[in-house]
């Protein structure tokens, strides 16, 4: 979807999201190596669904890949 | 780019789920439970009757007799519709019995039917029900549900409540992952089942993930679906040691999947799909292909036929004493895992077993 300023709104959510506030408890993977740079999962979930319209296969193919990029760690 | 831990977000998406679709277990004490002695009696009369299915086994134990907990396993295989059809006229005729006095039945985990229950049209003829049986669009004790809880009054109708199975989100969709990524990489359709019986039943996984799909846009919840399906395909893709390139492709291909068979199943097109299954170009070398492999039999081992097991046994053990039914797939209780199947599991807990099985091929 494009929005009224002729860019994609996503695009925003996704370079946004690096600058997201870092969560109040450091999260441990399985390793039990901390993850200082992890962010809250409930805000980022909310900024997702107020930033991110998955209105398109493309949009929802970013979406999920944004999670493979990001090197999210278990 | 910042996002929160797989682990974190499985969990937050489990939690805004469960919010979504609590649980309509009433487990309401049912005044009318029997002891086993008596349950064993009349399934054996009701079911000797049925000339499309028979009791395969039946706990043999004296101590059992007198319990009033009971649990019936048809058994289903994931292939044969025809059996799916007759399982839903068997569970109608079961639950509507002035007889048997059931409680609330169990779902083996095919997207909890409370769940997948609003997402269906209303007023559906009972040939509509039966060819969404048929085509996987609707699963059979959901139907039952659907088709029973309105309609009839009963003495049973009060406790036709299929409750959904303690697997956590993350662990449904990991079970389904596997065989997913083996259609979306190409693979499945390269491999005979004869070889490799983990792909039967594919798509049955298939149709469970889009009920699973179904649910989630039903609770408004179509980015945690998201999220929860690109956390997951990282989680089992960077476990199989897949460079990170080789996981984009195989995320981008997986949605592709989804989506097609979601536009499919709406528009009830087999064909594109199963084009796209044959079609998938093949994104894997023979050791990738064989470490996914060894990743779809390591989940069927322990989060189907153990931990999923283990936690059907818990439930039965912890709800109101009763009879209850649950539709669960053969290898359920007729596999043992760490030496145990899910009559073993039930058993030891001191619950005597029924088990249905169709009679015909």
């Amino acid at each position: 979807m494009i929005g009224p300023t002729g860019k994609n709104p996503n695009d925003d959510f996704f370079t946004d999201l690096g600058k997201t506030p870092k969560a109040n408890k450091p999260n441990q993977d399985h390793h039990g190596s901390s993850q200082p740079n992890a962010i809250n999962a409930g805000k980022w979930l909310d900024e997702a669904k107020s930033f991110l319209q998955l209105d398109s296969r493309k949009a929802k193919v970013d979406f999920v890949l944004s999670l493979i990029n990001s090197g999210s760690s278990t | 780019m910042t996002t929160p831990t797989i682990e974190d977000l499985s969990e937050e998406i489990n939690s805004r789920y469960e919010q979504s679709f609590p649980s309509q277990q009433e487990n309401r004490t049912n005044p009318n439970t029997e002891i086993y002695s008596s349950v064993q009696r009349k399934f054996h009369g009701k079911i000797t009757e049925n000339p499309n299915f028979g009791i395969s086994y039946s706990s043999p134990k004296e101590s059992f007799k007198t319990e009033r907990r009971v649990a019936v396993l048809i058994g289903d295989n994931h292939m044969n519709k025809d059996l799916a059809v007759d399982q839903y006229q068997l569970l109608k005729g079961l639950y509507t019995d002035e007889d048997l006095f059931l409680s609330s039945s169990f779902n083996e985990g095919k997207t909890s039917a409370e769940s997948a229950y609003p997402t269906i049209p209303e007023g559906l003829s009972e040939a509509q029900i039966i060819n969404d049986i048929r085509t996987e669009r609707m699963a059979q004790e959901t139907a039952v549900l659907y088709t029973l809880r309105s309609k009839v009054e009963s003495a049973s109708i009060p406790y036709l409540a299929y409750n959904p199975e303690s697997l956590s989100q993350a662990e449904d969709l990991d079970i389904m992952l596997g065989k997913l990524i083996s259609i979306s990489t190409g693979i499945a359709a390269t491999v005979p089942d004869a070889e490799h019986k983990v792909f039967k039943g594919l798509s049955f996984e298939v149709h469970k993930l889009n009920l699973m799909k179904l649910a989630y846009e039903h609770g408004s919840l179509e980015h945690e679906f998201y999220a929860l399906l690109g956390s997951r395909i990282k989680d089992m893709t960077s476990k199989l040691g897949y460079d990170e390139a080789l996981q984009r492709r195989i995320a981008e291909a997986t949605i592709e999947t989804v989506e097609t068979f979601s536009d499919a199943n709406r528009d009830q097109d087999p064909t594109s799909w199963q084009n796209k299954y044959h079609q998938a170009p093949r994104m894997l070398d023979n050791a990738q292909t064989e470490k996914l492999y060894e990743q779809i039999f390591n989940n069927t081992q322990e989060l189907t036929l153990k931990t999923r097991n283990q936690r059907m046994a818990d439930m039965f053990a912890q709800t109101e004493p009763g009879t209850r039914t649950m539709i669960v797939g053969a290898n359920h209780y007729s596999k043992k895992v760490d030496g145990k199947s899910l009559i073993d599991r039930l058993e030891e807990k001191g619950i005597p077993v029924i088990v249905i099985e169709g009679t015909k091929l």
